[in-house]
C-alpha cells in the first residue's frame, strides 16, 4: 500500500496507533478513537467483506469491530501492536457470524444466482463497457465464489497476506501460530483456490471469447 | 536435486527473502521445471484474486465529494494567475524599476553594512566593561545567594539533627531516672527496715537495762538494810 509523500509528512507529526489507543484506554479520548477508526475502517471492512463475501455484512462487522474495542478499551493489554489486536477482534467476529450463518442454513453466501454481482466495484477501466463490465463482474464472482469456498483457516490467511499485505510473521502474530504453519496454510489456499478458479475462469473466457459461434450454433439447433 | 519446500516458495513468492536467499532460489527455478510449474500456478492464482476489489467507501465519498471544489479552486487559480500575468505585462515602469533596483541595492547594501559594523563595534567597547561588572556582580550575587541557601539548608540540617538527637536522648535520660529512682527506692526500703531493727533493739535493751536497774535498787536497799547480828556474850 503506497502512501503519498504529504501523507508521510503528516504521519510524523500524528499518533502512533498505541499512543491513541492509550488514550483511549485512560482518557476515554473520543479524537484518539475517531483517528484509530478512520485509519482502521476501511482495511477491517475489506476483511469482514472478503470473509463473509458480503459487502453489507464486512460494513456492519466493521463496525462491530471498533464498539468492542471501545468496550473493551480497559481490558487492552498494550503488549503487541494495535494492529495485530485490531485484526484478532475482526476475525473472531467474522468467525461468529460464519457459524451464526452456517446454523441458521443460509445459502446465500455460496449463492451463483447471481446476486452477488451487487457486492462487487470492479472497475477495471475508467469507462469500460458493458460487455468488458460484464466480464470483470463475472471473474470478480468466480473468485468471491472460490474464496468462500475455502476453509476459514486458509481464508484468513489468504485474505491477510495477498489483500490487506501482512507480513507472514505479522500473521502468526494475530493468529497466534507459528510463522510456518501460516507459511503452509498459504501455499495449501493458493492450491485449493488454483484447482477452484482456473477450470471455471477458463471456461467463462472460452463462454466470452465465442460468442457468435455459440449464437450460430443454438440458432442451427433451432432450426 | 533437494528442492525448496512449499514454505520457502511462498516466501519467495511475496518477496519476503533477502536478495541472497532470492538469488538461490531464482537459480533453482532456471533447473526445475517443476517448482517452475507450481509458482506459475500460484502467480496465476494471485492475479485472479485481484480481480475482486471491495470497494473503499470512505475514501470514495471523500473525492467525489472533494471533485466540485476541486474544479472550482483550479478555475480561481486560473483566472488569478491570468489576472497577475496580464498586469505584470501591462505594467510600464517595470524596465525603469529594475534598473533603479539594480543600481540602488548594492550601494544600499554596502551602506547598511557599514552602520551595522560601525555600531556593532561600538556597541562592543562600550559594553565591555559594563558587561564584566554586570557579570561580576550577576555572579557575586549568584555566589551569595547560593551560599545563604547552603548555609540556610546547613542550619536547617543541623537543627534537623539535633532535634533528633534530642528525641533520641529524651528516652535514654527517662530510663536512667527510672533507673535511679528505683535503686533509691530500694535503698529507702533498706533503710526504713534497718532503723525499724535498730528501734527494736534498743528498746528491747532500755527494757532489760531498767529491768537490772530496778534489781540492783532493790539489792542495793537490801543491802544496806542489812544488819550484822551481834553475837551474845
Amino acid at each position: 500500500m503506497r502512501t503519498s509523500p504529504f501523507a508521510q509528512f503528516k504521519s510524523l507529526f500524528a499518533l502512533s496507533d498505541e499512543q491513541a489507543m492509550w488514550r483511549v484506554q485512560t482518557q476515554d479520548d473520543a479524537t484518539a478513537f475517531a483517528q484509530l477508526v478512520g485509519r482502521w475502517e476501511n482495511p477491517i471492512q475489506r476483511l469482514c467483506t472478503r470473509m463473509t463475501g458480503d459487502t453489507h455484512r464486512g460494513q456492519d462487522l466493521a463496525q462491530d469491530t471498533f464498539v468492542k474495542v471501545f468496550a473493551q478499551r480497559k481490558n487492552y493489554q498494550p503488549s503487541g501492536r494495535f494492529s495485530s489486536y485490531l485484526w484478532r477482534i475482526a476475525l473472531n467476529l467474522c468467525y461468529d457470524e460464519l457459524r451464526r450463518i452456517r446454523r441458521r442454513g443460509e445459502a446465500s453466501l455460496h449463492d451463483e444466482s447471481g446476486d452477488g454481482f451487487a457486492l462487487l466495484d470492479s472497475q477495471p477501466s475508467a469507462d469500460p463497457g458493458p460487455d468488458r463490465l460484464a466480464v470483470a463482474e463475472e471473474r470478480a464472482e468466480t473468485v468471491r465464489q472460490a474464496l468462500l469456498q475455502l476453509p476459514e483457516t486458509y481464508r484468513s490467511v489468504l485474505v491477510l497476506r495477498h489483500y490487506e499485505d501482512l507480513k507472514f510473521r505479522e500473521i502468526a502474530e494475530v493468529l497466534d501460530i507459528p510463522e510456518g504453519t501460516v507459511k503452509s496454510r498459504m501455499a495449501e489456499a493458493l492450491n485449493q483456490l488454483g484447482r477452484l478458479l482456473l477450470p471455471k475462469l477458463n471456461d467463462k473466457a472460452n463462454q466470452f471469447s465465442r460468442p457468435t459461434k455459440k449464437s450460430n450454433r443454438d440458432e442451427r439447433l433451432l432450426i | 536435486m533437494t528442492h525448496p519446500t512449499r514454505e520457502e516458495w511462498i516466501t519467495y513468492l511475496y518477496d519476503e527473502f533477502d536478495k541472497e536467499t532470492r538469488a538461490n532460489l531464482t537459480a533453482h527455478l532456471h533447473v526445475c521445471p517443476d517448482c517452475k510449474t507450481t509458482l506459475a500456478k500460484w502467480r496465476g492464482t494471485t492475479v485472479e484474486l485481484n480481480e475482486w476489489q471491495v470497494p473503499a467507501r470512505n475514501k470514495s465519498i471523500a473525492i467525489e465529494t472533494a471533485r466540485p471544489i476541486l474544479r472550482w479552486a483550479a478555475a480561481a487559480l486560473i483566472v488569478l494567475g491570468f489576472g497577475f500575468g496580464v498586469g505584470r505585462l501591462s505594467s510600464t515602469g517595470s524596465a525603469n524599476v529594475a534598473k533603479m533596483q539594480a543600481t540602488l541595492l548594492p550601494v544600499l547594501r554596502e551602506e547598511l553594512q557599514r552602520e551595522f559594523n560601525a555600531d556593532l563595534q561600538a556597541a562592543l567597547n562600550t559594553e565591555r566593561s559594563t558587561f564584566a561588572t554586570d557579570f561580576q556582580r550577576q555572579l557575586r550575587a549568584g555566589f551569595e545567594v547560593w551560599a545563604a541557601n547552603t548555609t540556610a539548608a546547613a542550619n536547617l540540617e543541623t537543627r534537623r539533627l539535633l532535634v533528633e538527637f534530642v528525641q533520641s536522648y529524651k528516652p535514654a535520660r527517662a530510663d536512667d531516672l527510672r533507673a535511679t529512682l528505683a535503686v533509691l527506692q530500694k535503698a529507702d526500703k533498706q533503710y526504713r527496715a534497718e532503723y525499724a531493727r535498730l528501734r527494736k533493739d534498743l528498746e528491747t535493751v532500755a527494757v532489760v537495762t531498767d529491768n537490772r536497774f530496778s534489781l540492783t535498787q532493790n539489792q542495793i536497799g537490801q543491802l544496806a538494810s542489812y544488819t550484822i547480828p551481834t553475837t551474845e556474850p
